[in-house]
């Protein structure tokens, strides 16, 4: 069972975030994924149903309300994913007995263990330092850390002389280096539009700047989750259907399978990565277009008197507003996919594909911990310029 | 056209200054570094416990 799920889950994103907790088939082996979907799901249905859109922009009721739907969304999809998980595993000969009694077991186990960290994400959401999702992610994430410098150090550096010990430990060093550097630079950098505000006092008219930042990682890291999903598809339902594993349709799911791609022994692979590519950006546009409202920016900016300089107010702004917001995904997307290819690159030729903090995990673990970061330098200097005894700012 | 996505100052990209940057990939390793390290410990705590007990 362990050499099974190993080959799913420790390739692609679902290992990275669910911590390799499936390989343990423990209580918790289907994690916050769960809850992840079900928010997707969500965010996709509150586009074309407007009550739902309503309680997002309701205030802190409204948002309770959304969070607890997406709380009872995810319980229900992890209902129905440990079902089919367990009759999967049953009939493949992994679950053994294969019997009512095992299946509703393993049903209960895996559900509960989803509601409990869906419970636990709630609660670390009252500390105010983050999304409590988002810390239950990043734990996943860096739970997997010590394992990884196990793999690379047995790997890299045992067994060779101290020359190159140290040369490639120095290398592994730099280049993980570099990597974070450039997360952080991805999840920091962004493009202002500076907006200006006229409000009229009196007889005078008062005008102010502000800016209105379009981040460079516009739909986070949504294209290259959707994008891994769908092409890794295949290659989990191969795992399943032995009819797959032989002839052209194995060819089919290893073109589609990352781990074969930059293999400088098997370049024709590589073709997978261009289909990757153009579904990563699809669904960047396709994620930009249902988070983004211009239509409803550009409403709120000419009821708040802000204006573009030298862009008239309605649809003029929406215009101008839908054609920033473009450039900078499509930018972002560019860049993010470097990052990921690169990755592929580099584990696929090195024979590291079992590494899993490369790629879409190190973005997510930099973007969580730097949001966690500016959170608590806020608090403390906050702190440090309030008096909490007699509730009054020192300076 | 591949350079329009790599120069940045045409895009109108705001980048923090490099300090920043360097500062904070700095913040970032040191909290990777001290969250592995006790996910580390606590893991080897737990199957200590857990081999006692077995």
């Amino acid at each position: 069972m362990k050499q099974f799920l190993s080959s799913l889950s420790g390739n692609g994103i679902w290992g990275a975030l669910t911590g390799g907790s499936m390989n343990q088939m423990s209580l918790f082996a289907l994690s916050i994924s769960p809850y992840i979907t079900a928010s997707i799901v969500l965010q996709l249905v509150a586009v074309f149903y407007k009550p739902l859109q309503d309680l997002q922009k309701d205030g802190k009721t409204g948002q309770d309300k959304y969070k607890m739907i997406t709380s009872v969304t995810g319980v229900s999809l992890a209902l129905i994913q440990s079902l089919a998980m367990a009759i999967g595993f049953g009939q493949s000969g992994l679950l053994s007995p294969y019997n009512t009694m095992t299946v509703f077991g393993a049903v209960v186990i895996w559900t509960a263990g989803a509601f409990l960290l869906i419970l636990l994400g709630n609660f670390l959401d009252n500390f105010e330092l983050g999304s409590g999702i988002s810390m239950l992610l990043l734990l996943n994430i860096v739970s997997t850390l010590p394992s990884d410098v196990a793999s690379l150090f047995t790997m890299l550096i045992k067994n060779n002389s101290i020359a190159i010990s140290v040369t490639r430990t120095i290398l592994i060093v730099a280049v993980y280096t570099l990597i974070i550097f450039y997360c952080v630079f991805l999840s920091t950098s962004e493009k202002r539009l500076f907006v200006t505000y006229s409000n009229r006092l009196g007889r005078n008219s008062l005008k102010t700047k502000a800016e209105f930042p379009i981040p460079l990682m516009t739909t986070g890291v949504m294209p290259v989750i959707f994008a891994g999903t769908i092409i890794t598809i295949p290659v989990i339902v191969s795992q399943f259907v032995p009819a797959l594993r032989s002839g052209i349709p194995q060819q089919i799911v290893k073109f589609l399978s990352p781990s074969a791609w930059f293999d400088v022994h098997n370049i024709w692979y590589t073709a997978g990565a261009v289909l990757y590519i153009l579904i990563a950006f699809f669904f960047g546009n396709f994620y930009r277009e249902i988070s983004f409202n211009e239509k409803e920016i550009a409403t709120n900016l000419k009821k708040s008197g802000g204006v573009f300089p030298g862009i008239r107010a309605g649809k003029q702004t929406e215009d101008y507003l839908r054609e920033n917001i473009i450039a900078v995904n499509r930018v972002g997307c560019t860049y993010l996919l470097i990052l990921i290819l690169a990755g592929h690159v580099l584990t696929n030729n090195l024979n590291m594909s079992g590494l899993s903090f490369t790629g879409t995990s190190v973005i997510i673990a930099v973007s969580c911990l730097n949001d966690i970061a500016n959170r608590c330098s806020t608090v403390l200097e906050f702190s440090a310029k309030y008096n909490y005894k007699s509730q009054r700012l020192l300076v | 056209m591949i350079k329009q996505y790599f120069d940045i100052k045409s895009l109108g990209l705001h980048v923090e200054p490099m300090n920043q940057l360097v500062k904070k990939t700095r913040i970032t390793i040191a909290g990777l570094v001290l969250l592995g390290l006790s996910i580390f410990i606590f893991d080897a705590a737990i199957n200590k416990v857990l081999a006692m007990i077995a």
